[in-house]
């Protein structure tokens, strides 16, 4: 295993997530076209159509040139585009709400250190440290999902309840709707929203304090958890943070043909296999 | 941690530090809302686009906050309502009215594709009361996209007084 892959593997799933709503974003992209909202709050370039549309068609395009270099100094060049252009999207009138470009962006800088650092440090040391700052990057975005429902309309259910379970058209509240009566349906929500909150909050805490591995597929179940109990849509939002997740499944050594070939004095220093982050 | 902190003695990493530094300070921003309230006041502002200072809103943007709070809107058409109990807006029998719950940034309605599509597709101008509350903060405000000669909408703001 090398360190080419792992960068290859993450910034893979963050491109990924851009394209998983390639078609809404393509209609969004005509609708602010045709009607335009002035907005004095917001500067006139971050209301522009013509960025929103070259910042995400750069980063789609850079996240593809991954495929086709193994040039560090290339993807160092295109983690730094992809972060600065992910901010623009966070911070434009078009698509400030969108917690995609949150996600991706946390992902992209840890793209940016991981390309920059993978020119200098041997593979377990760049490994060492990959896997420790994704882990506790995974914390803090869980955390922001979680704090922010502390508080009585989640605790009660009501705010997940008008969300999701009253008429959300997804597979898991029309069976419910179907099977459950009204009083039911809604000490369920009351349920669904606790757990919610109390998995988003103790994985603040877990993902700061187990082992790498353990971290890691702690962080794959939850992520994917989110999206396919509630909305297939969240895809976009989590796959750049399962990217990071997987930072920890790659062993933190290199592979014994790689290590063969670079040979006995230039092996690199090798970490206990599994070992905590 | 102790691997990472073992590997950062064996190789001198400031940008491993710097990022180590945003996570923890970002974290703690998130870890403090709950009990401070210029935070939870922040945040609400942030929510509605009311920070004083854009690019001060701009700088909490990376912030993670999917889902966070309770976030209600009305979408109705006619002229703004005059009377609130609280901050819920009280409106003349049998205007339209449309109120529901969102997950994050209530604005989105009119800023976002789809809600843009649906509530100004028509061309006509129309309003939104939005209301964020977190552990008895709230923050209600009314946004008016009103329809220009130039095309399309401009959009202003104004707070809803608790009365």
């Amino acid at each position: 295993m090398n360190a080419i892959a792992v960068y290859r593997t993450v910034s893979g799933l963050m491109l990924l997530s851009l394209l998983w709503k390639m078609t809404v974003f393509a209609i969004f992209f005509r609708v602010y076209a045709t009607i335009p909202l002035r907005d004095s709050f917001f500067p006139a370039p971050l209301q522009s159509n013509t960025l929103l549309a070259i910042c995400y068609l750069t980063i789609v395009g850079l996240g593809v040139g991954t495929y086709a270099t193994r040039s560090w100094r290339f993807l160092q060049l295109q983690s730094i585009v992809s972060c600065v252009s992910l901010f623009v999207l966070c911070i434009h009138q078009g698509s400030y709400n969108d917690v995609t470009f949150v996600t991706a962006w946390w992902t992209s800088l840890w793209c940016a250190w991981f390309a920059r650092r993978a020119a200098v440090d041997d593979y377990a040391t760049l490994m060492a440290k990959g896997s420790f700052l994704a882990q506790i990057m995974l914390a803090m975005i869980l955390l922001g999902g979680g704090v922010g429902k502390w508080t009585s309309e989640y605790w009660s259910g009501e705010v997940l309840y008008e969300i999701y379970f009253r008429d959300r058209d997804f597979w898991v509240f029309n069976l419910l709707r179907g099977w459950a009566s009204e009083e039911m349906l809604r000490w369920i929500a009351t349920w669904y929203s606790r757990g919610v909150v109390i998995v988003e909050s103790g994985c603040f805490v877990a993902l700061w304090c187990l082992p790498r591995r353990v971290a890691s597929i702690l962080a794959v179940v939850v992520f994917t958890s989110i999206a396919l109990f509630s909305n297939f849509s969240l895809f976009s939002v989590l796959f750049s943070a399962i990217g990071l997740a997987t930072v920890g499944l790659f062993p933190t050594e290199a592979t014994k043909t790689l290590a063969a070939k670079r040979g006995a004095g230039l092996q690199p220093a090798i970490l206990p296999h599994g070992s905590a982050g | 941690m102790r691997l990472f902190f073992a590997a950062l003695r064996r190789s001198h990493d400031p940008l491993a530090l710097l990022l180590v530094a945003l996570v923890v300070g970002v974290s703690g921003w998130i870890l403090a809302m709950p009990a401070c309230r210029p935070i939870q006041a922040a945040t609400l502002e942030r929510f509605h686009l009311r920070t004083p200072s854009y690019w001060g809103w701009a700088a909490q943007q990376p912030i993670p906050s999917m889902y966070n709070f309770e976030n209600r809107y009305w979408w109705f058409a006619g002229p703004a309502p005059e009377a609130y109990r609280g901050t819920a807006p009280l409106f003349a029998d049998g205007q339209s009215i449309e109120t529901r719950v969102v997950n994050h940034f209530p604005g989105r309605l009119l800023t976002f594709g789809d809600g843009r599509y649906r509530l100004l597709g028509n061309g006509e101008s129309c309003h939104l009361v939005l209301r964020s509350r977190y552990r008895g903060q709230e923050l209600a405000t009314v946004w008016n996209a009103k329809a220009s000669p130039r095309g399309g909408f401009d959009l202003s703001r104004a707070t809803v007084v608790d009365e």
